[in-house]
């Protein structure tokens, strides 16, 4: 772990051209990095015994969060264990430094990414009581509860685990803890777009929520000034794609269709736009080709195209223009 | 073939070469019948009463036997079916396409979260590029599913999807009422393969959306899958919702236990296929427009099981709003 680090730190800093970052198993890693001694972490010799400790808090806290970025799909969990051993690292030091506000949006885009409600429920609550203005994590409230109800696989390999998430799942849908949950994603998204920065995701996200419910034409009205609030290609995508899906909840088959086809301008050949329209050809006889539209989607398997497949995983989209500037502030103190 | 109105041949003889010609307004339903596991052979129209509607149709049945298949492979290959799992599922696709006939064809289609063809129709001869398959990444099964389903049968040839899947879907756009609606117009028989949940460590994943993916259903909160099992999941952990898909088709949800071999499976599902009737008639009594549901029982006496497609879409166009 010491040599993995030492290899991130002379990467980030510039002095070697590239480093391998792996890990196996992210307990692991958390419990080595924090019987790791940061004097062994590699720095300028030039730089003033103040400026090389806080270099190598930032390094160690970066690299922890690069490895949590590296497992967190599969193991969300660990990821998140990592990213609060490094919060607590980061969150003591005082006065906050921009490389704090730029790591802690980073952790955000992994929590995020992680789709682990609980998880990012509990980073939320203290990040924001530190970082009281950023506009994500009023977002993020709302995102907590959103992913409560985000579909996944919890490839659950013991009977006994098997069961208590069973269980666990129907006490939360025998109390209405879903529906309870959808209720305080719409209020907390809706708090969130009387924020600038976030206004356009946040009424986007508690259309989605609408939708979820069957509110097609609540959903819609959360939707009617998104457009004149963002040019982000990716929140334009979904506007018109769940836009469609709430037009063929009401029955309103050719908005649903130029929904659709509005999607497809944006990001052309995206595979859930594409799916949709064809869907809408084949049960209602559009004048689209099902069967061609079905047939170029097989044969296009590029899933950087398609903004639907990281909704859930909402700040993740950020994950690489985040670190990267967490990875610029390693350079130079 | 589709159970919508169709053109097809309406003649006293019929054989696989004749089936689907001619201008004749009819409706074609798949029919299986089988005594505990056998499929039960010899059967003539006589012997079935179709009620289109509730009116009971003249029929013309034929054995369809002799008809050439097509049979589309999907194989669910997130990471949840990784290792062992994979081997087999190759080796299954590969002993598929040893069952087919000359003028029979195979393709496969591969779910993650992404859909890919992984080769299209083509004749058992040849080498298939199997090799390649790996596992990953989350699953869209309902848009699998989906995508097969809305696939046209050509001429003259009957359409069958086998289907293997852990079934959990955690990024499909399409939702289940969407699939099922699908279904009950397609042209394929759909079966689903379904292995039941096995203890054997004790390492926890999810899976979910993220460089793909997205989530079971946009129907929401009442279809989050947990353990592959949603709201009403039945005790062996299948997906409810699969078995209404795959019903209208007149296919089935088999499940795997333990080691069961999946070759194995496929094998049946196919033979069970290529053993079912096909039940032609031309629509009377009844407006040929809109939807059509159809009954099908057998008038012999004993246990059977005789499974049918449900219903067939009339000529004119779905008003807006109306379900399938």
């Amino acid at each position: 772990m010491a040599e993995m680090i030492a290899g991130y730190a002379d990467w980030a800093a510039g002095r070697r051209a590239s480093t391998d970052v792996d890990v196996v198993d992210l307990d692991a890693a958390r419990r080595e990095l924090g019987r790791l001694d940061p004097s062994s972490i590699p720095v300028d010799p030039a730089w003033t015994p103040e400026q090389a400790r806080e270099m190598r808090r930032r390094v160690l806290t970066s690299f922890a969060l690069e490895l949590a970025a590296i497992g967190s799909r599969r193991h969300a969990s660990s990821a998140a264990r990592l990213v609060e051993w490094a919060c607590a690292y980061v969150r003591s030091h005082q006065p906050l430094n921009d490389f704090d506000g730029a790591w802690q949006l980073a952790a955000l885009s992994v929590l995020e990414g992680g789709i682990d409600s609980h998880a990012l429920a509990e980073h939320v609550s203290h990040a924001q009581a530190v970082f009281h203005d950023e506009p994500r994590l009023l977002l993020a409230r709302g995102i907590v509860e959103e992913q409560l109800n985000a579909p996944s696989e919890a490839i659950v390999r013991t009977e006994s685990a098997s069961g208590l998430q069973r269980a666990r799942e129907a006490l939360a849908r025998a109390e209405g803890e879903s529906f309870r949950a959808a209720e305080r994603a719409i209020a907390r998204f809706q708090e969130a777009a009387r924020d600038e920065p976030v206004a356009a995701e946040a009424s986007l996200r508690a259309g989605h929520v609408q939708l979820t419910l069957g509110r097609y034409d609540a959903a819609l009205a959360s939707w009617s000034d998104v457009e004149q609030k963002t040019k982000e290609p990716a929140l334009l995508f979904l506007l018109h794609l769940f836009r469609g899906i709430a037009y063929e909840g009401r029955a309103r088959l050719d908005e649903a269709r130029q929904s659709y086809k509005a999607a497809l301008a944006v990001s052309p050949r995206a595979h859930s736009a594409t799916l949709r329209l064809a869907a809408l050809a084949f049960r209602y006889g559009h004048d689209d080709d099902p069967a061609g539209l079905v047939d170029a989607l097989l044969k296009d398997d590029d899933p950087r195209r398609d903004p639907w497949w990281s909704y859930y995983a909402a700040d993740w989209r950020l994950w690489y223009p985040r670190i990267q500037r967490v990875r610029t502030m390693l350079k130079t103190p | 073939m589709t159970a919508k109105a169709i053109a097809l041949i309406v003649v006293t003889t019929l054989s696989a070469q004749q089936l689907f010609r001619s201008g004749v307004e009819g409706v074609v339903i798949p029919v299986s019948v089988r005594n505990g596991n056998k499929p039960v052979a010899g059967l003539t129209a006589a012997d079935f009463e179709l009620r289109d509607n509730g009116v009971v149709q003249e029929l013309q049945s034929v054995a369809a036997e002799k008809i050439p298949i097509d049979v589309t492979v999907l194989l669910d290959l997130s990471s949840s079916v990784d290792g062992p799992m994979l081997q087999r599922l190759k080796t299954a696709v590969a002993d598929t396409a040893d069952l087919l006939r000359a003028d029979d064809r195979i393709r496969l289609v591969a779910i993650s979260q992404v859909l890919r063809e992984v080769f299209s129709l083509r004749p058992k001869a040849g080498a298939m590029p199997l090799d390649t398959l790996s596992a990953e990444g989350a699953t869209s099964l309902y848009d699998g599913l989906a995508v097969t389903m809305m696939r046209p049968t050509e001429l003259g040839r009957r359409q069958l999807i086998v289907a293997f899947t852990d079934g959990r879907d955690s990024t499909s756009i399409i939702d289940q009422s969407t699939a099922k609606a699908i279904a009950r117009l397609t042209d394929a028989v759909v079966t689903v393969v379904v292995p039941v949940v096995q203890g054997r460590s004790d390492v926890t994943r999810r899976l979910s959306q993220r460089g793909g993916g997205t989530p079971d259903s946009l129907a929401g909160a009442a279809n989050v899958t947990v353990d592959g099992r949603g709201p009403g999941a039945a005790a062996d952990g299948v997906s409810p919702a699969l078995a209404e898909i795959v019903t209208p088709t007149a296919g089935q949800v088999l499940t795997l236990t333990g080691d069961d071999s999946v070759s194995r499976a496929f094998k049946s599902v196919i033979e069970d296929f290529r053993a079912t009737y096909v039940l032609q008639y031309v629509a009377r009594g009844v407006d040929t427009s809109g939807w059509h549901d159809v009954e099908v029982t057998l008038k012999k006496h004993g246990r059977y099981d005789v499974r049918a497609r449900k219903g067939y879409q009339g000529r004119s166009k779905l008003p807006s709003g109306e379900e399938p």
